[in-house]
């Protein structure tokens, strides 16, 4: 099998390079000065970050505590946040 | 949103080779920044996504290769649950495709393989071999199974790649979504 690096892990290396890309071509579709897209880009790669990261504890978290009442628990949790987030960009 | 008016060659010329429209606007700064991006996600794609292993079988050592996870097999008469066409049904088992697709140029080999498939062919294309041509369910399930998830990963950033340039087109097309107060105020 192919691999960029050899014996690397895929979240040090393919993820963070996939969230790079991935935050540069969109901002650079939203704007047209280099300013506004790389700080458009920084913002989405962190939001990005934590939207995976968050994932990654949730499913952490069920693998070891796996019931359905903390699966809903998890998401409810998610769901509150991204909506006091849109709330608070609003408000802003 | 931008009111210059719609520029369709160069969205045509963005949808060929990503970020091609951008630099035959003059934008060549984004045009250039596109097309690395994008081809940097795709064929990074395709490299993960092909790979060859060699399995014992007894004392023979057999050898699968999978060249690329970019193509369109040809399965409407297996699974066809719609009753779709033939093309619709073959996108519907393998919906990444759709999303490939628009990179442009770098994925039409895998529509020229998928036009002129023939399973029962051991060769592929003279001037393209195997290169995005369906491979075998054997060579699949072979690399799958010895190889670790890369493949999995692999579909994502040739996706991705197609999906961010159905963007890059209407940047082409119709300009940036949002442009700055001050290039708004110079108008």
């Amino acid at each position: 099998m192919h691999t960029l690096l050899p014996g690397h892990n895929i979240y040090f290396v393919e993820l963070p390079l996939l969230i790079v890309l991935i935050s540069l071509v969109y901002s650079a579709t939203r704007f047209e000065e280099w300013g506004a897209i790389l700080y458009e880009a920084v913002r989405w790669g962190l939001r990005l970050a934590l939207f995976l990261i968050a994932i990654g504890i949730v499913l952490y978290v069920l693998h070891y505590f796996n019931s359905v009442v903390l699966a809903l628990l998890a998401s409810l949790i998610l769901a509150t946040c991204f909506i006091a987030l849109n709330v608070r960009q609003r408000a802003t | 949103m931008s009111d210059r008016p719609s520029d369709p060659v160069a969205a045509v010329l963005s949808y060929l080779i990503p970020g091609l429209g951008q630099i035959y606007q003059g934008r060549i700064g984004k045009g250039v920044l596109f097309f690395v991006c994008i081809y940097t996600l795709f064929f990074i794609g395709v490299y993960l996504g092909s790979g060859t292993v060699h399995i014992k079988h007894g004392d023979e050592v057999e050898t699968y290769t999978v060249s690329s996870n970019v193509y369109l097999p040809d399965t409407h008469d297996q699974n066809n649950p719609f009753n779709l066409p033939r093309l619709a049904a073959n996108l519907y088992n393998r919906p990444q495709f759709a999303g490939q697709f628009w990179v442009g140029i770098a994925a039409w080999p895998a529509v020229w393989q998928y036009v002129n498939y023939d399973r029962r062919q051991e060769q592929g294309d003279p001037l393209l071999g195997n290169f995005e041509r369906t491979p075998s369910e054997a060579a699949l399930n072979a690399v799958h199974t010895s190889g670790d998830k890369l493949l999995e990963l692999a579909w994502v950033f040739t996706v991705v790649a197609g999906v961010l340039n159905v963007m890059v087109i209407y940047d082409a097309l119709a300009g940036p979504a949002f442009l700055s107060t001050d290039t708004e105020e110079n108008k």
